[in-house]
């Protein structure tokens, strides 16, 4: 990966677009960092027109009253404009807030908006990356307004206003001085001599801000990588889960060893480009220097031939030092802003990311009477070459209770993801009520299913957010779910009840829950959601016998005239279940209720010994 | 314990030298022209006036500019190259040798430092201190020069002032003095703040990550956690605006103070300097020398004061750090070596107790119990009975409140930590691989100390063999992409069969697992209990599951109930006491023997 070259007209292109963005977050901002670079270019200048004034005031023996008027105008404007300052740093402050948090959400969104599939394939999650690093990389995009742009605005607007000083530098005066030196210095176009000076000086620039840039990207790609092993790193040192295996196996010399390592191949590459750097800019500071030399040596003649006065003098030199440093400044922020905009359009990227799921405009499903029908389907992971399903013909109708059972990555969890929709069938369809799945609102896909899967997530937010998944939960109704799970006198003890946060993560203190516990939460999260389809993936794994027991008694209470799914390793939950389904190698090998499965000699009867014979043992 | 701020200051340099012996130079070389640019920058504008007042000839003023522009080009050079090329080492002495000295406490001090939550807290803190550039060690490094360098600046320009317009000095210095007593309240508001505003930050770092995290992505589109999650976002950016604007408020009055300040500077000063010119006291030389020193000394103030601030601020983050590295541990204690225990080993408890720091009660109360030399005993019991707790006991990860641990009858207090942990093999029911190589996994060393025929004997036992041979780079093959492209990841019931291959590669004395069978299919987990009786031939070990069925492998059946063992024995002597365990053995059983009752009928 490398620097795009963006050419100036596609900078400005991309630059207005970021602006449109930003406004879009907060015009208040937009507004109060412009007036800021106003404001802050012109200060200095104040400060040099009236200098120049209160010098040749002193110079022409003017009364002190006289130029104290310079000096009150002086302080008076200094002083509104530097309050202004004061308040408008205050309000960019505030409205900045927002912007950076809006960035993030932007991200969030679109992650929420795409397609389970697309989420999931590393090529995404790498842009994820850069586009992270693209919003905050660098200072994110405070310091694109407030650095970059402001930078460059400032620079115009004190381009100008030097511009404007400068004027009288150039006017020819009148004097008796006719050596060929002063008529030289007299004339208009002695300004050749100073624009030869900026001319140097931006060309130098304009070198140095070249070559730093391919160096940053390259570096920026290099961090980026940094970043993600640092934060690895951190994570593991941090989270005392692994501090457990990591003592018993003795893997603290391993484990620093590749710290070490990781440490010192990053430092290399950045110890060279912090020296890169610094020739770098000595290049630039000599561009600065031979300007100012060649502006020491033109006005300084000028005054020694009486063209100017000791208070233009100091003016003069004065503002020609903040134009050299205004163009070079523009040089600067101008390539940070193509950096800038590189880094800006992996986030842009990733926004623009489309979702290639379909809905259909069915809005209304029979809930009572669901059937379910896998028609012909196969099923290939992304950048996988074995089918994960193949052939998949299977019908569940309303309320019944299916168990899906087989070997490990035999299919099982596939099947329920392509059923939910988290991932699109190869070929085939899914049928409900014998319209395909496909042609559903999204409103309706939503609110078919409630499932756990084996890896379910839990979030150290309260429990009755949990269980509600959202923040205006029914208390009542959460706490009935509790009860149905067994979890809730355990909740009832707890110091805030059903608002207790659970995990240690937040800021305030969560509480630790057992593997057991969350499973039991999540199973009321699932019956929280009410849907008609229940799909429940290895729900009792984590659980004690007793609490194993519990859920088996109330399944039927838990599911009620619901359709379930139930995929489990306890061969003994398949009891429950109307139908089982065997999976091998992707596809249905065995069908039929747990009574003639048993009595086959095929892999059902085979799993179900396997477990049973530790039981039966007497 | 607290340590000075100069304590401070010394221990992150020492190291930082340490590392990089030429910093010294850098910061020597900064130092100094650091505080010869400004004076140049001055001394130019009056050499110029100088010049003019006094008609040098244009030869001369000639040669001085192009001095003087040489000599601060030289002088910029150098100060931009020092200041970049000690930032830089600052960077990395945070990020390679105080990172890695934490991580190094982080995996060797006593895991109930870690597991607490009050140490937690501690923890937390320290990673702030070398989490990033703008806070704790690193701020430390980059502030101490710079106190030191806006500090003799003020001095020098302070001496300037005295000796030509001492009055103009009292003020400034009488005005320093309202200034800093009024930008203090906001300071101190913001340090109480600080808290407030990482807690803040924290809270919206978590919530994105969750919402990027594809792990999360099922739970989050099919319980539509959208809607929370962006609701969310909303309250975290409002609370933290909230935080901002009372912060920025007080920021804001200290700024407003500033300015007049300036303004109050300005008018006396002005007043001061254009009656001395006038009156013939200074020449105009001097007063525009003046007037460029009355600026800088502001410039010199402005800097110390918010040098020494974040000083202060670094100071506190860096006293944190400290702390938490600092907390006693056994690490390194010397002890009796574990060379001359014979195998298999016992296990003995005595009137142990636990309870855990943030609980009222204890968990276990009294337990005595002893495993015989060679015995593979049962652990059984609900959740939070306490099993996994006598297991972490028996690791030396905690230490019983009251009561010995014995192995061959000797107190495990008296052996060496890192020696006693070597006797134990564990398999955890949350294990999970570090995203390294599953070579680094299985032999947990460095890869020059490998043993590879007992290393592909475990892949081989644990039933990995073919998946290991499977894959392109084989058992160099990276678990999870994080360090490589070519990583793989692997499902719930491999991982739990490479934990079980490391634990075969350790081959040790005493082997524990803890729910070995959970993410396994039938057919897997019947393999892994023929196995078991084979891979515990020689061992003593401790079994815990919530399969009943497992525990027909074990010679005796320990069961447990809050905190207490309420029954032991072999399984059939517990079947025939019609207890507890009679009871949920039956719960699990029912479910397998009324299909088999259905069959006979």
């Amino acid at each position: 990966m490398s620097v795009k070259k963006i050419s100036l007209k596609e900078n400005i292109k991309k630059t207005i677009h970021v602006i449109k963005v930003i406004s879009g977050v907060s015009k208040k901002y937009i507004f109060v960092f412009i007036f800021q670079s106003i404001l802050s270019s012109l200060f200095p200048y104040i400060a040099i027109f009236f200098t120049y004034l209160i010098i040749d005031g002193v110079v022409n023996t003017l009364p002190k009253a006289d130029i104290m008027i310079y000096v009150y105008w002086l302080i008076a404007i200094s002083l509104f404009i530097g309050i202004v300052r004061n308040m408008l740093s205050y309000l960019n402050q505030v409205y900045s807030v927002e912007l950076n948090y809006n960035l993030d959400s932007k991200i969030a969104s679109k992650t929420f908006e795409l397609d389970y599939a697309i989420v999931e394939d590393n090529n995404t999650m790498k842009l994820l990356e850069m586009a992270e690093e693209g919003c905050h990389g660098n200072g994110g995009l405070k310091a694109y307004c407030e650095y970059v742009l402001s930078g460059i605005l400032t620079s115009i607007f004190s381009i100008i206003y030097g511009g404007v000083l400068l004027v009288g530098l150039f006017l020819v005066k009148d004097t008796n001085d006719t050596s060929f030196m002063a008529r030289i210095l007299n004339s208009p176009f002695s300004i050749v001599i100073l624009l030869i000076g900026l001319i140097i000086s931006f060309l130098v620039s304009r070198y140095v801000m070249k070559k730093n840039n391919e160096k940053s990207f390259e570096v920026m790609m290099f961090n980026i990588d940094g970043n993600r092993k640092y934060a690895y790193f951190n994570q593991i040192c941090n989270n005392y889960k692994f501090g457990k295996d990591i003592r018993l196996f003795h893997m603290q010399d391993m484990f620093l060893n590749r710290m070490k390592e990781f440490r010192e191949n990053v430092e290399i590459p950045w110890r060279e480009y912090s020296i890169y750097n610094t020739k770098m800019m000595a290049i630039s500071i000599l561009g600065n220097k031979a300007l100012s030399f060649i502006a020491y040596i033109y006005v300084g003649l000028k005054a020694m031939y009486g063209l100017i006065s000791v208070g233009n003098v100091v003016a003069y030199v004065a503002s020609i030092a903040l134009v050299s440093q205004a163009v070079n400044m523009i040089m600067e922020r101008y390539s940070k802003l193509h950096l800038f905009n590189n880094y800006l359009d992996h986030y842009f990227t990733y926004l623009n990311l489309k979702s290639k799921k379909e809905y259909g405009t069915v809005d209304t499903i029979d809930l009572e009477n669901l059937s379910i029908t896998f028609k012909n389907i196969s099923f290939k992971y992304p950048n996988q070459k074995e089918y994960a399903l193949k052939h998949i013909n299977l019908e569940i109708k309303s309320g019944a209770k299916l168990a899906i059972v087989g070997l490990n990555g035999a299919g099982k969890t596939t099947l329920i993801k392509l059923l939910c929709r988290l991932y699109e069938p190869s070929e085939g369809e899914i049928l409900l009520n014998d319209i395909s799945l496909k042609s559903y609102t999204k409103d309706v896909c939503d609110n078919l299913f409630s499932v756990v899967f084996q890896d379910f997530k839990l979030f150290s937010y309260s429990i009755k957010d949990n269980v509600s998944s959202g923040l205006d939960g029914d208390s009542d109704k959460v706490i009935e779910t509790l009860k149905k799970t067994g979890l809730y006198e355990r909740v009832h003890n707890m110091p805030k009840q059903i608002d207790t946060v659970i995990y240690q993560r937040s800021k305030e203190n969560g509480v630790e829950i057992s593997g057991g516990e969350a499973q039991k939460l999540a199973i009321s999260r699932a019956l929280y959601k009410d849907s008609p389809i229940v799909i429940l993936d290895e729900p009792t794994a984590a659980l004690d016998p007793k609490s194993e027991s519990e859920i088996y008694e109330h399944f039927s209470a838990l599911v009620d005239k619901k359709t379930a799914i139930f995929i489990s390793h306890r061969m003994s939950s398949c009891k429950f279940c109307d139908e089982i389904i065997v999976i091998d190698n992707g596809e249905i090998v065995e069908q039929g209720h747990h009574n003639i499965l048993v009595k086959d000699a095929g892999l059902y009867s085979q799993m179900w010994s396997a477990q049973a014979k530790y039981y039966l043992e007497s | 314990m607290k340590h000075s701020l100069i304590s401070n200051i010394n221990y992150v340099y020492k190291e930082s030298i340490k590392k990089y012996p030429r910093v010294k130079w850098f910061l020597l070389i900064n130092f100094f022209t650091e505080i010869l640019v400004p004076l140049s920058a001055i001394f130019t504008t009056t050499l110029l006036v100088y010049s003019f007042t006094h008609d040098v000839d244009i030869p001369i003023y000639i040669v001085l500019i192009l001095g003087l522009s040489v000599l601060t080009y030289v002088l910029e050079s150098l100060r931009f190259w020092s200041y970049l090329r000690y930032s830089f080492e600052n960077t990395f002495t945070r990020n390679s040798t105080f990172l890695i000295r934490l991580a190094e406490h982080q995996v060797t001090t006593d895991y109930i430092n870690i597991e607490a939550s009050d140490r937690r807290k501690v923890i937390t803190k320290a990673f702030e201190a070398i989490e990033t550039t703008y806070r704790g060690i690193e701020m430390l490094l980059k502030q101490t020069p710079l106190v030191c360098i806006n500090l003799v600046g003020l001095l020098i320009f302070s001496v300037l002032l005295a000796i030509y317009v001492p009055f103009i000095l009292l003020i400034l210095v009488v005005m320093t003095l309202i200034n800093y007593f009024l930008t203090k309240r906001a300071n101190n508001y913001l340090a109480n703040m600080k808290s407030r505003l990482n807690d803040e930050f924290y809270e919206m770092y978590y919530l994105s990550k969750d919402s990027t995290n594809p792990n999360y992505g099922k739970d989050i589109r099919l319980y539509g956690l959208q809607k929370w999650f962006d609701e969310l976002f909303v309250k975290l950016t409002k609370n933290r605006r909230n935080v901002v604007k009372k912060i920025e408020k007080r920021f804001m009055s200290a700024n407003v103070s500033n300015t007049i300040f300036l303004f109050v500077r300005d008018l006396i000063g002005y007043s001061v300097l254009l009656g001395l010119v006038i009156n013939q006291k200074i020449d105009l030389t001097t007063f525009i020398f003046l007037t460029g020193i009355i600026a800088g000394f502001s410039m010199w103030l402005n800097g110390f004061t918010s040098s020494f601030n974040y000083l202060r601020s670094s100071n506190v983050c860096v006293n944190d750090y400290r702390k938490c590295i600092s907390v006693d541990s056994e690490y390194n204690k010397e002890g009796t070596s574990t060379k001359y225990l014979t195998y298999p080993l016992t296990v003995e408890f005595k009137n142990v107790t636990f309870s855990y720091p943030e609980s009222a009660q204890p968990t276990i109360e009294n337990l005595s119990f002893t495993i015989q030399s060679g015995e593979k005993i049962a652990l059984v019991g609900d959740n939070g009975a306490g099993k996994t707790t006598i297991i972490k006991l028996l690791c030396g990860l905690y230490k019983p409140e009251a009561g010995t641990i014995h192995i061959n009858g000797v107190d495990i207090n008296k052996f060496n930590i890192q020696d006693y942990m070597s006797l134990l093999s564990v398999v955890f029911q949350d294990s999970e691989p570090l995203s390294l190589t599953i070579e680094n996994i299985i032999s947990c060393c460095k890869p020059e100390d490998v043993d590879y025929d007992k290393m592909w004997k475990s892949i081989t036992e644990a039933g990995l063999k073919d998946k290991v041979m499977s894959l392109e780079l084989k058992e160099k093959t990276f678990i999870t992409q994080m360090f490589d492209e070519s990583g793989v990841r692997l499902s719930g019931g491999e991982i739990q069969k490479l934990m079980l291959a490391r634990s075969l590669y350790k081959n040790a004395k005493l082997l524990i697992l803890d729910e070995p069978t959970a993410a396994l299919d039938p057919i897997a987990e019947e393999q892994l209990y023929i196995k078991y009786k084979q891979l515990v031939k020689d061992c003593t070990s401790i079994f815990i599951s919530h399969r009943l069925s497992s525990t027909k492998f074990c010679d005796r059946i320990l069961f447990l109930d809050k905190g207490k063992i309420t029954e032991q024995g072999t399984h059939q002597e517990l079947m025939r006491s019609n207890k507890q365990y009679y009871e949920i053995f039956n719960l699990q059983a029912k479910y397998y023997k009324e299909g088999d009752e259905c069959e006979k009928n």
